[in-house]
């Protein structure tokens, strides 16, 4: 336990470090700060919809997913590039257990980075509006897109070197494109599960989203349905598949 | 696990490593063949030209790849079935496998941690002092030179005191006073009763630190025991020596009454010579040419290098 809990730390402390911590947190201010220009330039009232199509348009579908597909395809992937994998496979540590510490510690360091867009949208739409409720949903939904994607990129780093270039290309082409067109195919789409558990967290009828709003909500989440609950269960199943799968190829691969 | 033959020097009486006909391909390419042989208490040294397969049959020997065929016994155990037998073993990697932005101690301190060590400031502090780093153990690895993070490497393979200790190419970058205090370190450890493989492409170096020695080339198995037995084996190889003469006919008629010379063939710039002594050969040389009258300008043994030696004697196996 100790072995695994010290791998965690590290490749956590590894994978958010302060440049990286800089650099991203910079990129997850920009729904913040488009929000601000354009609640500025509207008129009374509308501040709800304008942060929740800011979420749904910036957060959710670009900048939570691609800063989590980068942080998690370095959890393995940098280890064996760095020729540091050797370091940590030829202890007495299970292959099951060095996996699920990297998992944990890509989790740990993506959802630190993601709360930083999450905390500024939420305590800017607060500032402006005066209610704080966006800042937890915001929270648990980019938890759960930096949950699902690490589930992905933890093993998939861990084969190829390109696994950023074409989780960006699923990204943009099926998720942000296909999905869009075919509404039926939205469970092929991890940051839709965390947008699902944001919008079912949404406080209705406290938020009382208007026409434009809700239409952007519908379009973005196709044929899932806003709930925390099934999202939370959707994760832990990605999260459990992600970790024997890396722990396999571990077993597996040849390690250098 | 096939029981290995009596007398084969490639084998051991009471192994810790067991390698039985492990085969690697890498695609199409072949990097270790139908390899047998087995490692105990003391230091052997695995010996051959770069590219011979020495990396890839340490790799295998340690778990980090897996063979393509036969099978490997590390303290009698699979070592990618059991993780738990990495409490006796310590590999020194070639490469760098060292974190830049860690400091020696909390690099030391971490591989402690990773072996759930009772004690891990103790052990740390033991390393340290045994690769004299204790002096630079706050300084970040990104600013050590190559033998620091030689030094390094080895002391994070010793702070869980392993009973197997496999060094790839460990005096890479070292300096003369290093070397010298490493070898004697490696020493010291195999005489303790610890199982030490060190390799090297250097025979000189690996004479310096083993007393038993594994030669491999192209994968192959070209030649095991002691290193006076490999040197005798070396000695039996006939070389051949190039020499530039204006007559040749006459001189290679005359070196053919030589003893020490197995065969001459001609060529357009003289003779290419084959003998057992190439030094005996060069004191004969000169004497047999005045005979003839025929002018000597170059005298070079041809493959005297340490590759064509071992695929030489893979070759007589």
């Amino acid at each position: 336990m100790t072995a695994a809990l010290a791998i965690t730390g590290r490749s956590a402390a590894a994978l958010a470090k302060p440049k990286r911590l800089i650099g991203f947190g910079i990129l997850e201010l920009l729904p913040t700060v488009l929000f601000l220009v354009a609640a500025a330039q509207a008129p009374a009232d509308d501040e709800t919809s304008i942060a929740i199509i800011f979420a749904t348009s910036f957060y959710f579908p670009l900048i939570a997913p691609i800063v989590t597909m980068i942080v998690a395809a370095g959890a393995l992937g940098a280890e064996r590039r760095d020729n540091t994998l050797s370091f940590i496979v030829l202890r007495p540590v299970s292959r099951i257990q060095i996996a699920a510490a990297k998992v944990a510690a890509a989790v740990l360091a993506a959802t630190v980075i993601n709360a930083i867009g999450a905390i500024s949208l939420g305590t800017a739409y607060a500032l402006v509006n005066g209610r704080t409720n966006l800042i937890v949903p915001l929270l648990v939904g980019g938890f759960i897109v930096s949950a699902c994607y690490t589930a992905i990129f933890v093993p998939f780093g861990f084969i190829t070197n390109r696994a950023v270039v074409i989780g960006l290309i699923f990204l943009f082409v099926i998720e942000n494109g296909v999905v869009v067109a075919l509404s039926g195919m939205a469970w092929l789409s991890p940051w839709r599960i965390g947008y699902s558990a944001f919008v079912g967290l949404l406080a209705k009828p406290i938020v009382d989203l208007g026409a434009e709003a809700d239409e952007v909500v519908d379009a973005a989440l196709g044929s899932l349905a806003g709930g925390a609950g099934g999202a939370l269960a959707k994760t832990a199943v990605l999260l459990i598949v992600g970790t024997l799968l890396s722990a396999w190829l571990l077993r597996k691969r040849d390690l250098a | 696990m096939n029981v290995a033959p009596n007398n084969d020097p490639a084998f051991v009486a009471d192994p810790t490593v067991v390698v039985d006909g492990v085969t690697k391909w890498f695609g199409q390419k072949v990097a270790v063949s139908e390899l047998s042989c087995s490692f105990g208490p003391g230091i052997t040294g695995l010996l051959g030209p770069n590219g011979a397969g020495k990396t890839t049959l340490l790799r295998m020997l340690t778990g980090l790849i897996r063979p393509s065929e036969g099978s490997i016994s590390l303290l009698g155990e699979q070592p990618r079935l059991k993780p738990q037998v990495y409490r006796g073993v310590g590999l020194v990697p070639e490469e760098n496998s060292t974190y830049p932005n860690m400091t020696a101690r909390s690099y030391l301190a971490y591989a402690a941690q990773l072996n759930d060590l009772e004690d891990p400031k103790a052990a740390v502090d033991r390393v340290l002092e045994t690769v004299q780093l204790t002096d630079v153990a706050d300084r970040k690895l990104g600013g050590f030179s190559k033998g620091m993070r030689q030094r390094t490497k080895v002391a994070a393979a010793l702070v869980h005191d392993p009973r197997v200790l496999v060094l790839d190419e460990p005096l890479n970058g070292t300096d003369p006073v290093q070397r010298v205090r490493l070898i004697d370190l490696f020493r010291r450890l195999g005489s303790d009763g610890r199982t030490v493989i060190v390799s090297s492409h250097i025979l000189e170096e690996v004479e310096r630190v083993s007393d038993r020695v594994i030669a491999i080339v192209d994968g192959r198995l070209a030649a095991a025991g002691d290193v006076g037995a490999i040197r005798r084996a070396m000695a039996d190889i006939p070389y051949r020596v190039r020499v530039d003469v204006d007559r040749g006919r006459d001189l290679a008629a005359a070196l053919l009454t030589d003893s020490i010379v197995h065969g001459v063939q001609v060529t357009d710039r003289g003779l290419v010579v084959e003998t057992e002594d190439v030094t005996q050969l060069g004191v004969d040389l000169l004497p047999l040419a005045k005979d003839v009258d025929a002018r000597v300008t170059m005298f070079r043994p041809e493959d005297a290098s340490l590759e064509s030696v071992f695929r030489y004697l893979v070759d007589s196996r």
